[in-house]
C-alpha cells in the first residue's frame, strides 16, 4: 500500500472522474475537459500563492480582495483612462505586490498573526475597490486584452497556459532553489531556521509578495475572461484556494506539502462544480454537496498522511514546540 | 533598523489615515432637513442599487429630507441590515426605508422599529412580518412573466430553454422564477433543459453556462433572473461560438445589459426602475409622517425592453 501514498491525490482525482463519467456521458468530452481546465486556471493560480504561504505556516485571506482591487484599478486605467494594455497589467501587478508587501511586513516585522492581518487586508482592499468603482461595473475591453482570458495559443486556451506556466515556475522554485527549501524550513521550525542562518523574515515577506502578485495576475485573467470588472469578484476565493491547498495535501500547520498537490486540489473543486451543473443537481443542494465532498476529500488526505507518512525530524520538532 | 513598535505605530497610522479618507469620501454631509431617514439597500455590487440610491436621494432633496443610504459590506447580508436598523432606531430617525435582503430575517428589525414608533417602508422586496407602512415596487412575478412571454413569442413557442435562477431562498429570485414558469407552462412545445442557480452574479452566470453548454448541444433561449447572470451567459456562449443561435434575456435593465441589447447580444430585459422605487419609497414614508393615508402596496409598472425601445433607456 505504501508505494501508493505519493499518488493518493491523483487516485482520488481519477476515482472522482470515473464516478462522474459513469453518470454523465458529457463529462469526459474533450471540450468539457478543456472547459474544466480553463475554469480551474484562476483558482490554481491563487492556490499556488496560497500554498507557499501556508507552507511557511501562514495564511492569506486577502487574495480574493487583492484580486478585485488590482483588476478594478487595471480596468479603470485601461477603460476609463484609455492607457495601453501593458501599463494596466503592470499597475495591477504592482498593486498586488504592494498588498503582499504590507501583509508580509506586518506578519514578519510587527508579528501580527497572518490570519488577523490578511483578514483586515481583505476588508481594506475590498473597500478600496468599492471606492474606486463607486458601485459601478466596468464592462467591455479591447480584443487584445481579452486575448489573455479568451484567446488560444496553439489550440490551448490562454488561461490554461498561464496557469500551467505559473505552476511549473513555482514547482521549480520549490524544488531547485534555496528560496524553495527556505520556505519549508521556516514553516517547519522558524527558530531553528533562523539559527541556521536563514533570513526568515525576508522569506516570509517574499512569500506574501508572491501571493499578492499571483492574486493580481489571476485578477487580470479573470476580468479578461469575464469582460468586466466589479468590486465584488472573488469573495469566496480565499476559502476555495485554502480548500484546494488542503485537498492537495498541504496541511495548515506548514512545513510540508507542495504546489503540485494544489493543482489537483483546484481541479477537484472545479470538477465537482462542473459535474453538479452537468448532472443538474438542484440549486438548493449544490453548496451542501460541494462542502460535504470537500470535507471527505480533506479527511482522506490528512488520514492517509498520518497513517503512512514517515516520521520526520521537522514534524517531531514542530509538535514539541507547538504544544 | 526601525524599532518594532515604531514600525507598528507607523503602519497603524497609515491605516487610520486611509480609513478616515474612506469615511470622508463615502459619507455624504447631512444638512438639517425636515425629517431624518435611513435608506438601506441590499448591496453595492449591482448598479441596480446605485440607481435606487440615486432615486431615494433625489426624493430627499425634493422633499427636504435628510437621507442616509446604507449598504451591507457583504452583499445581501441581512445581519448588517439589522445592525443599520438598530443604529437608526437609537439615533431616533423619523423613518426607515429598507430593502430586505432576506424577507424573514429582516422581521426582528421591523418589529423593533414598530416598538420605537418609527415607520418602515420596504421598497422592492417584501418583508414577511412586522408592521410595514408601504411596499413599493414592481411585481417581480409579473415582470418575469412578461419577459419570458415575450422571449417565448420570439422563439415561436418552440425550443429548448435554460433558466438561470437567482440566489436560492431570495424572494425576488423565487417570484421571478414563478413568472418564468407560468409563462413557460403556456407553451407545451417549450422544453426546459435545466434550471440552475448562478447566485445573481456575472461570474457564476458564466461558469454555470460554460458547464451547461457542454451538456446541451442546442439551446435556444436562456432566461436569467437578473442582468448580471445574463451577461455572464453572453460571455460563455460567445466563447463557445454559440451566441448567434441562443437568445438571452435578463432582468433589471442595467447599463451593460442595455448596451448588450443594442448590440444584439441580449434579447430583452425588464426595467423595474429602481430609481422610481427608491423615490416612491421615500415619498410614501414622507406622506406617512405627514399623517396622510398611504397604500399598503404601491405597484410600479415595469416595461420589457428590447431592441425596439432600448434607445430611450440607454444613457
Amino acid at each position: 500500500m505504501k508505494f501508493l501514498i505519493p499518488y493518493s491525490r491523483i487516485l482520488i482525482l481519477l476515482a472522482l472522474c470515473a464516478l462522474i463519467s459513469f453518470f454523465s456521458p458529457h463529462f469526459l468530452q474533450t471540450s468539457n475537459i478543456i472547459n474544466i481546465l480553463r475554469q480551474a486556471a484562476i483558482l490554481n493560480i491563487l492556490g499556488v500563492g496560497m500554498t507557499i504561504v501556508i507552507i511557511t505556516g501562514g495564511i492569506d485571506l486577502s487574495n480574493g480582495a487583492v484580486l478585485a482591487l488590482s483588476s478594478c484599478i487595471a480596468a479603470i486605467l485601461l477603460k476609463d483612462a484609455g492607457l495601453p494594455m501593458p501599463i494596466g497589467i503592470i499597475a495591477a501587478l504592482i498593486i498586488g505586490c504592494c498588498c503582499g508587501l504590507i501583509n508580509g511586513a506586518m506578519v514578519a516585522k510587527v508579528a501580527i498573526p497572518p490570519f488577523v492581518i490578511t483578514y483586515a487586508m481583505m476588508f481594506f482592499t475590498r473597500g478600496l475597490a468599492f471606492l474606486f468603482l463607486q458601485g459601478k461595473i466596468i464592462y467591455g475591453f479591447t480584443p487584445e486584452f481579452r486575448f489573455i482570458g479568451t484567446g488560444y495559443l496553439f489550440g490551448v486556451p490562454m488561461p490554461i497556459i498561464i496557469s500551467a506556466m505559473v505552476t511549473i515556475i513555482f514547482i521549480f522554485i520549490q524544488k531547485y532553489t534555496p528560496f524553495g527549501s527556505e520556505i519549508y524550513a521556516v514553516g517547519a521550525d522558524e527558530e531553528a531556521s533562523m539559527l541556521s542562518g536563514i533570513r526568515t523574515k525576508s522569506v516570509v515577506i517574499r512569500v506574501y509578495i508572491l501571493s499578492g502578485i499571483l492574486s493580481a495576475l489571476a485578477g487580470i485573467v479573470y476580468m479578461s475572461r469575464l469582460n468586466a470588472s466589479e468590486p465584488v469578484i472573488g469573495e469566496a476565493f480565499p476559502l476555495d484556494a485554502i480548500a484546494a491547498v488542503l485537498i492537495g495535501g498541504t496541511p495548515l500547520s506548514g512545513g510540508e506539502g507542495g504546489v503540485g498537490g494544489t493543482v489537483i486540489g483546484a481541479l477537484v473543486i472545479t470538477i465537482i462544480i462542473n459535474a453538479m451543473n452537468l448532472l443538474g443537481i438542484s440549486s438548493l443542494l449544490q453548496t451542501f454537496v460541494l462542502g460535504a465532498l470537500i470535507i471527505i476529500m480533506i479527511s482522506v488526505q490528512s488520514h492517509s498522511r498520518r497513517l503512512f507518512s514517515l516520521p520526520s525530524i521537522f514534524s517531531a520538532n514542530r509538535n514539541g514546540a507547538g504544544s | 533598523m526601525i524599532p518594532r513598535y515604531k514600525m507598528a505605530t507607523f503602519l497603524v497610522a497609515i491605516f487610520m489615515i486611509f480609513g478616515l479618507m474612506l469615511s470622508v469620501a463615502t459619507d455624504p454631509v447631512l444638512a438639517a432637513g425636515k425629517y431624518k431617514m435611513i435608506f438601506i439597500v441590499k448591496s453595492l455590487d449591482n448598479p441596480f442599487w446605485d440607481r435606487m440610491r440615486a432615486g431615494a436621494e433625489k426624493a430627499g432633496k425634493d422633499l427636504d429630507i435628510d437621507i442616509k443610504t446604507l449598504a451591507p459590506i457583504k452583499p445581501y447580508n441581512v445581519e448588517e441590515q439589522l445592525r443599520f436598523m438598530e443604529d437608526g432606531i437609537t439615533q431616533k430617525v423619523d423613518a426607515i426605508c429598507v430593502v430586505p435582503a432576506d424577507s424573514k430575517g429582516i422581521v426582528p428589525g421591523i418589529e423593533k422599529a414598530n416598538k420605537a414608533g418609527i415607520p418602515v417602508v420596504t421598497p422592492n422586496s417584501r418583508a414577511y412580518g412586522g408592521k410595514v407602512a408601504t411596499w413599493t415596487g414592481a411585481q417581480n412575478r409579473d415582470v418575469g412573466y412578461d419577459i419570458a412571454k415575450y422571449a417565448l413569442g420570439v422563439l415561436g413557442g418552440k425550443g429548448n430553454v435554460i433558466i438561470l435562477e437567482g440566489t436560492p431562498g431570495n424572494q425576488t429570485a423565487i417570484d421571478r422564477k414563478k413568472g418564468f414558469d407560468d409563462a413557460i407552462a403556456e407553451y407545451p412545445d417549450i422544453k426546459v433543459l435545466a434550471s440552475q442557480t448562478a447566485k445573481y452574479s456575472r461570474v457564476e452566470g458564466m461558469r454555470v453556462m460554460e458547464n451547461l453548454v457542454q451538456r446541451f448541444p442546442k439551446i435556444d433561449l436562456v432566461i436569467a433572473c437578473n442582468d448580471e447572470m445574463a451577461l455572464g451567459a453572453v460571455e460563455a456562449l460567445d466563447a463557445a461560438g454559440r451566441l448567434k443561435e441562443t437568445k438571452i434575456t435578463g432582468f433589471d435593465a442595467n447599463n451593460d445589459a442595455l448596451k448588450s441589447i443594442s448590440e444584439g447580444k441580449m434579447l430583452a430585459t425588464g426595467d423595474q426602475r429602481p430609481d422610481a422605487q427608491g423615490y416612491w419609497g421615500v415619498v410614501a414614508a414622507y406622506c406617512y409622517l405627514e399623517g396622510m393615508p398611504v397604500p399598503k402596496d404601491l405597484y410600479l409598472p415595469a416595461p420589457v425592453i428590447d431592441q425596439s425601445n432600448v434607445k430611450q433607456h440607454l444613457k
